[in-house]
């Protein structure tokens, strides 16, 4: 019953009705929620194993969340320019709202993991504690880091740390759904997304701790594979 | 009472403070806290904050009971204090604990005391003084302890240079070479957060960091990043002042950890670089070299910070 939960994209209607939509604008909050393979995500527990066979813990994941667009049935995009910062590990952080929503029937949503190029520039975001802390340090690109994804792995009997971070320009990972939705006058909604961890390793390619790096910020390779992965991560 | 709003100089490319809505800064409210953070009022044993906290260096001192003296720089920006996180929130809840609990004030030395009588009234409107008002006072002096004029932040906003061997220890810094910057990045040079970067085997009970304060065996052996700023004038490093150089310091991260410690930060124990950071002595040197552009001088002798 869990595992259906967080795998789906749930649409729950918490003060609507199933009143005839009508013109006007709506609410819709976002609640993230992360998980690997359908176990809910506990930090520092080596309880989770990726494609590549090793096991592993997070310790950290902190992210962005960027360019939101919902596409209705007649093919109208509501857009969104707000960035969202994730920390996965601070509940207060994980929902975020649009309150200027046209209502109607909704079946696409769009967004980036990480910042476009217009965001991704160095003092660019509001100056927050948080965003100073993804900063992106300017000899290595300037800009923020998109995500930092860490944790222990365990090869060869030996705990052994990985830092997945993924920053630079161009490497941001869209994410398409295809998920009917609707938003009512006057009404607020919340949607719930859920991030698969494991799919940063599995696909188009596996993604290999030991041959691929167990750190990516000087390592362009790794990182546009991470990015390329990233495509799945809410499917 | 009387108001005379201010507002602190926020130097370049700093994040926004968040100031409490009930204690906005006022100048008889910062000079009231001013004069309390030098005054052995606040003790029963003749101390002052200004006791461990000596400006010249960096509002830190060579007294320990335990714990090495963290520096009063930037606290305004920090929602954890004390090396284990003791206290959280904002300063106004860290004065609290030190006033109530560090300090025992004895509120009725303060309500005796006719010139404080009549600074309380005029910067707090009370005609008798709390506890709470005290801390208030304080964490308006605390807030306006802002380090950001140091020969880096000159070149961050191109009114300086950096020599040669300062611009290769910040580029160590700001790589993976370094990895200095994942936990002292920002314009704080701090995250703001706990991690144990392997300086112990183990931790013996009583003594295990962030641990002591959450219970949680994930926080065993975790402790405060401490701020960069003005570490060039600093005697003692880490929580227990076991080093007494910045290059001690350097040696330590370079290859003298522990990598089994309990809850080592992954960033610690990465395959590729398991034979250490390999810093040269020149790297190593360089880096000291830019640790030092984090010297501020202007700020280690304020005559607005010091003894009123």
């Amino acid at each position: 019953m869990r595992a259906t939960f967080l795998f789906s994209i749930l649409f729950l209607l918490l003060l609507g009705s199933c009143s005839k939509n009508k013109d006007g604008i709506g609410e819709l909050t976002v609640q993230m929620y992360h998980h690997v393979d359908g176990s809910i995500l506990n930090f520092n527990a080596m309880n989770y194993n990726n494609d590549a066979g090793y096991p592993y813990s997070v310790t950290r994941l902190e992210y962005y969340l960027s360019n939101f667009e919902f596409t209705d049935l007649s093919g109208h995009t509501y857009k969104s320019s707000k960035v969202f910062y994730i920390n996965a590990d601070k509940d207060e952080t994980c929902n975020f709202s649009f309150s200027d929503i046209p209502s109607g029937h909704y079946s696409k949503i769009q967004f980036l993991v990480g910042l476009d190029t217009a965001h991704n520039k160095t003092d660019f975001l509001d100056p927050t504690v948080e965003n100073a802390n993804m900063a992106w340090p300017d000899m290595m690109g300037g800009g923020y880091h998109f995500i930092k994804f860490e944790g222990l792995f365990n090869a060869n009997n030996a705990n052994n740390g990985f830092a997945l971070h993924l920053g630079t320009n161009g490497l941001a990972v869209p994410i398409n759904i295809e998920k009917p939705f609707t938003i009512f006058k006057d009404k607020s909604s919340t949607l719930l997304l859920n991030m698969n961890l494991n799919e940063w390793f599995r696909s188009p390619e596996i993604y290999d701790f030991l041959q691929d790096g167990s750190y990516s910020m000087d390592n362009m390779n790794a990182m546009m594979k991470l990015s390329r992965n990233g495509k799945d991560l809410f499917n | 009472m009387v108001e005379t709003p201010i507002a602190l100089n926020i130097p370049p490319f700093f994040p926004n403070m968040v100031i409490p809505e009930d204690n906005q800064m006022t100048a008889e409210r910062l000079s009231l806290g001013r004069k309390l953070y030098y005054d052995p009022i606040l003790s029963n044993n003749g101390r002052s904050c200004s006791s461990c906290h000596l400006q010249e260096m960096g509002f830190t001192s060579n007294v320990t009971s335990g714990f090495t003296v963290l520096p009063h720089i930037n606290l305004g920006w920090n929602h954890h204090f004390l090396w284990q996180g003791g206290e959280s929130g904002h300063l106004e809840d860290v004065m609290m604990f030190e006033v109530n609990d560090f300090f025992a004030t004895d509120i009725n030395k303060l309500n005796a005391d006719e010139t404080y009588k009549a600074l309380f009234k005029k910067a707090y409107g009370v005609k008798e003084i709390s506890s709470k008002n005290v801390a208030y006072a304080l964490a308006q002096f605390f807030r306006s302890m802002i380090s950001g004029n140091s020969k880096f932040d000159k070149y961050r906003s191109g009114e300086a240079t950096l020599n040669i061997s300062e611009m290769r220890g910040m580029n160590i810094f700001y790589s993976e070479k370094g990895d200095c910057f994942h936990c002292h990045g920002g314009m704080l040079f701090t995250d703001n957060d706990f991690h144990n970067t392997g300086l112990d085997a183990t931790f013996a009970q009583g003594n295990q960091g962030r641990y002591e304060v959450t219970k949680n065996p994930n926080d065993i052996g975790l402790y405060k990043t401490p701020t960069l700023r003005n570490s060039g004038v600093r005697q003692q490093y880490m929580h227990d002042g076991r080093f007494t150089t910045l290059l001690q310091v350097i040696d330590f991260y370079n290859d003298g950890f522990h990598k089994n410690s309990p809850n080592i930060d992954p960033l610690m124990i990465l395959p590729e670089k398991e034979n250490g950071l390999q810093l040269t002595a020149q790297d190593k040197a360089d880096l000291v070299a830019f640790l030092n552009t984090l010297t501020d001088t202007n700020f280690l002798s304020d005559t607005t910070l010091s003894h009123p």
